[in-house]
This record gives structure tokens, sequence and C-alpha cells, in this order.
């Protein structure tokens, strides 16, 4: 049994299919026990998701691969695997693409007018989709709700021009893990719409870069954890060239016992003159023993540059419940109605509908709860 | 019976002292005004009739059809037939003026244990009214009063007040804010209101208000009580000479 690190705290016991002295171990052992990523795990127990990555994956479900995008199978050696490693910034991510048997790599041209749709169960194998330049798809994914367990990494990579709307659904309840990282190129242009609930373990990495001059990304969450159930939102958004924008909208509610963490930091490189950037966290609190921890962050290496962020945690508008109740509105519905308005402001894309459903029937369960 | 009856009422607002034994009685058909120089207490009544929390009545008693109120929360005062339109309405991103509108509704319905109103007669009767009071039918798919004019917001108070039709409407300083078209819209909404089975309770600070809809009494608001009553007579000399000669 090898161990990932004296130093954790718990001495976290290192998955099945690391072996001792394997330098891919000490690389993510030494990642993992550095300051930035101990913060990262501040809130969530690194241990289960260690296990998680370690479990047998299999290929997610995808819709028929629309004319324009094909698929190719990546023996997953050091030597052939599609994208370097990066054990400095996604160890547990970087882990995955090397140890686990295959990549699956979807590559994407001209413009994709059927959505494609993904559908996780269990444990997927990495997959990535490269978007090549100018051409422009519609990505839905969603996941079976009943798997105990699930492991997603996706890294997307947009050349030059190309346009992603990427939506996603999350609402099992087990374990999750979940690593997105995307590059975006010059004059591309990315919009996440990311609909979750909480879960016994929810973890949702996400790492996007604004690699080259005129790129943009956006995105828009909303989140409703349900009672004792964990949400763990950690998100970096990378300006490393010039004249590049980003706009994040992130909403949560907590209900009773919930854990909701948010830690989303902007950081504009050097020399990256023109970059416009915002980031909003704002949380709502309801029922008794939530606990919301948020922190918005900005590092910033360049002086001529437009960015703001801010987090907030409160209650429900008192005017706006009294406002409801003077017309006959019952405290409880008017407290399920303002809620989902909260929520509704982020839901976006084309998954919205089957979110407000989801989160609908989520709110009455809490009432008949 | 009378529709409300107000008997010597004392409330307080963060704890200060505002309505110090007021009395009120109302009977269906009957159209009241309540002027008073700022700080008299007239909003106070309004949000006390209400329920708004935060206004606590120490003393006294609120009756509506002879029932009281006063520990009553505020929808159930709504299902009994009390509205307050108030002076500055909250605007609420997220839920739609339709959706709200129609949880409205449904929530009275429920509580009377009647039918609910199907979705397309419902969308339907909500836009003609909006037309009627000069909004655009549009902005019911808007938030709550989102980006609505201080005009529009009162004109969206009164389309609530035509569909939920109370028994006593409650207007908190409806006409402050509008142009003299507005105000004329507005209190063509009310008089279209009125009839013999309901009553209006309007607050207000200024006399014009009153060259639209007549009202059968008027009384002035002093130190938290009415300390002069009279019909619209009064509200002329009130207009001519000022509140100082009654306090």
């Amino acid at each position: 049994m090898a161990y990932v690190a004296a130093q954790w705290a718990r001495e976290p016991r290192a998955p099945d299919w690391v072996e001792n002295g394997d330098a891919r171990l000490r690389q993510m052992t030494q990642a993992l026990n550095s300051k930035q990523h101990k913060e990262r795990w501040k809130y969530s127990k690194v241990q289960p998701v260690l296990d998680l990555i370690a479990a047998p994956a299999a290929a997610p479900a995808y819709s028929p691969l629309p004319e324009g995008i094909s698929e190719i199978i990546y023996p997953n050696t050091q030597n052939t695997a599609p994208l370097g490693p990066d054990w400095e910034n996604a160890p547990e991510a970087t882990a995955c693409l090397f140890y686990q048997p295959c990549v699956h790599v979807l590559e994407v041209e001209g413009n994709i007018e059927s959505p494609l749709l993904i559908q996780h169960h269990a444990r997927s194998l990495p997959l990535v989709i490269r978007l090549k330049a100018n051409a422009s798809l519609d990505l839905q994914e969603t996941m079976l709700q009943d798997d105990e367990q699930q492991v997603q990494t996706l890294w997307i990579e947009l050349e030059t021009g190309a346009r992603l709307v990427h939506s996603r659904n999350i609402f099992s309840k087990g374990q999750h893990w979940q690593y997105l990282r995307v590059n975006v190129g010059r004059d591309a242009s990315y919009a996440l719409h990311n609909h979750s609930s909480g879960a016994r373990l929810r973890r949702q990495d996400v790492h996007i870069c604004c690699t080259q001059p005129g790129a943009n990304a956006e995105i828009c969450s909303a989140s409703l954890v349900d009672k004792a159930n964990h949400l763990d939102q950690q998100i970096v958004l990378e300006h490393s060239a010039p004249h590049t924008n980003s706009r994040q909208t992130f909403h949560a509610i907590g209900n009773s016992g919930a854990r909701v963490t948010f830690n989303g930091r902007i950081h504009i490189h050097k020399d990256c003159g023109g970059t416009d950037a915002t980031l909003a966290n704002k949380n709502l609190s309801l029922g008794t023993g939530a606990v919301i921890n948020t922190k918005p962050e900005l590092e910033i290496y360049t002086d001529d540059v437009k960015c703001a962020h801010g987090a907030t945690v409160g209650q429900l508008d008192d005017d706006h419940l009294f406002y409801c109740s003077s017309r006959g509105i019952p405290a409880e519905v008017a407290r399920n109605l303002l809620s989902e308005a909260f929520l509704k402001t982020c839901i976006r894309g084309p998954l919205a509908d089957d979110a407000h459903a989801e989160l609908q029937s989520q709110f009455k369960a809490q009432d008949h709860a | 019976m009378s529709l409300l009856e107000v008997n010597n009422i004392h409330a307080t607002v963060a704890g200060q002292t505002i309505l110090k034994g007021l009395n009120l009685s109302i009977q269906p058909g009957e159209v009241h005004a309540i002027m008073g120089p700022n700080g008299s207490g007239k909003s106070t009544l309004a949000n006390i009739l209400a329920g708004r929390p935060g206004y606590e009545i120490t003393a006294g008693d609120v009756q509506l059809n002879d029932e009281s109120i006063v520990e009553w929360p505020p929808h159930e005062r709504a299902h009994a037939g009390l509205f307050l339109a108030f002076q500055y309405p909250v605007e609420i991103p997220g839920v739609s003026n339709m959706e709200f509108l129609k949880a409205s509704v449904d929530a009275h319905a429920y509580a009377r244990d009647e039918q609910q109103v199907g979705a397309a007669a419902f969308i339907k009767k909500a836009r003609q009214l909006a037309e009627s009071l000069d909004l655009n039918p549009e902005f019911l798919k808007r938030g709550v009063n989102e980006g609505f004019s201080g005009g529009e917001k009162k004109r969206n108070e009164i389309l609530q007040l035509l569909l939920l039709e109370p028994q006593l409407a409650v207007l908190d300083e409806t006409d402050s804010g509008l142009d003299i078209d507005a105000l004329q819209v507005v209190a063509e909404g009310v008089n279209r209101f009125r009839n013999a089975n309901n009553a209006v309770v309007l607050v207000t600070h200024y006399q014009r208000l009153l060259d639209y809809i007549v009202p059968d009494f008027v009384h002035v608001l002093a130190d938290g009580k009415i300390v002069q009553s009279g019909d619209k007579e009064l509200a002329l000399k009130l207009e001519e000479k000022g509140y100082a000669w009654l306090t």
C-alpha cells in the first residue's frame, strides 16, 4: 500500500492503480501537497475522489455523432496521450488522463447543427473535444441519476473562431467528481450553462484559459443544495492573452444542513492589457444549519484591465416575501417562488427546461419532507 | 355590519409608537380618504391593516367582516378580502408578472375552495386588464415590476386589484410619482373596481387624487390618531389651509 504523502493530515491512501515509486505518483503527491491544492481541498475530502479516479471507467454514451464530428480512441500511454500533463494545475485530472486505459477524442469541424448529447454513467473515461477553426457546436451533458459514484474529466480545446455552447444538468445524489478544462483560442467563444444539485459529495473543478486575443468565456451556474448535501465548486479563469473577456455568474441555494463551497479565481497574466473579466457569486442560505463558504479571488499582473468580483450570502428579501403574502400567496409558497426565481436568473441554454423541471420537483420534495 | 372596524388601535414600528388610539369604521360601498402631514401614521395604518411584519399592534383591535384579523398572517388577510396597493411596489427579478399574478389568483381560489382559472383564460384576462390600464401586455412577461417606471408600477398595482377583486382596497399613496395622465388611468381603474359591496381606503397627501376618486369621507390623521373627519369639502379646505389649523 502506498501513501500519497506523509504531510497530509489523514495520510490519504493512494489509489490502487498507483505503484510505489512511480514518478507520476511523486508528481501528483507533490502537487497535492502544495499550498494551492491544499486550499482547493479545504472543504472536500480528497480521498473519496482519489478512489473514484482509481476505479475502472467506461466510455460515455453519445447521441449518434453528427456529420462533422469524428471520434478517435487513443490508447493512453504517456507517448500517445493527446494532451500534455498538467500536474501543477490539475493533478487529479492529469492522473485520470494517464492512468485510465484510453482517451476518447472528438474532433469537430464546421458548423454542427444537431446538438451533441452525452450521457455519463458511473465513471467515464477521459474525454477530449477539439473544435477546429471556425467550428461551432451545441454540447449537452447529462448523467444517470441512479449511479452512486460518478467521475468525469472533460478537456475542451477551441481553435481560432470556434464557438461552443456547453450545457450540463447534474442532479445525481451520490459521490461525484467532475473536472472541466477549456482552452479558448483566438476569437473563440465558450459558454457554459451549469445546473446542478448537491450530492453526498459533489465536486466541480472548472479551469478555463483564454489563451489568445479575442477569446471569450461565459459561465452561468445555478445550484440547489438540499439538506445535508454537499457542493464544492472550484473555478479558475485564466486570461493569458490581451483583449480577452469573461463573465461568470454563480447562484446557489443552501438549504438546512447543506454545505456549499465556492472558490472562484480570475487570474490575469502579465501583458494582458484590455482584459475584461467579471465574477459574481450569490448565495441564499435557507433554513437552519446551512454552511456556505465563498471566496472570489483576483490575481492581476497587468495594469490596463477591467475586472470585478463579488460574493454575497443572504436570505430571502423580507419585502419580497411580504409583497407575495399581501397578494394571498402563503409564506411557504412564496419562499419557493422566490427561491426558484433566484436560481432561474442563472438557468439558461438548451437544457434550461429540464433544469427547471428538476429543480421544481426538488423544491416540491422539500415541501413534503 | 361594518366591512372594517378599527377600534382604538395603538401600534409601534421599531419600538416607536406611531398610532395612538385610532378609530375607523368603513361600510361596504364607501370610499375613505386618509390625509395628514408627513409622519402622522398614514402608511403605518396601511401596513398595520395588511399585517406587515415589524408593525406591531400593542392595543386595540381590527375587524374585517366582524372577525378580528390582528393575529392573522398577511396572506390570510388577503384571502379574507384585504388588498394593499403599495406606495413603493418592489421589483422581483426572476418571477414573471404573469406567474406572480397566477400564483396570487390560484392562492385565493385554493383558500376559497374554488376551481382554479385555466391558464389560457387567465392570460387573456390579464392581458386585457393590462391594456385597459394603458400597460403594455408584454410587460407581463417581465419580472414583477422589473424595469417598470414609477407610473407603470402603480398601474400594475391596480391591475392586481382588478384581478383579485378584494372587498377592501387600501391604496397607500398610489398617486405619488404619477403624472396627470397616469393619475387619471389609475383613478379610472379604482373607480371601475368600486361597487356596493366593496370599499376603498385612499391614503394620500394631495387633494388632486380626490378630483378623480370622489371620497365619501375624508379623515385627517395627526400624531397617530384621526383628529378631523368630514366629506370631500374637508380635502379642499386642507388644500387651501394646510394642516396647521388642525393640530
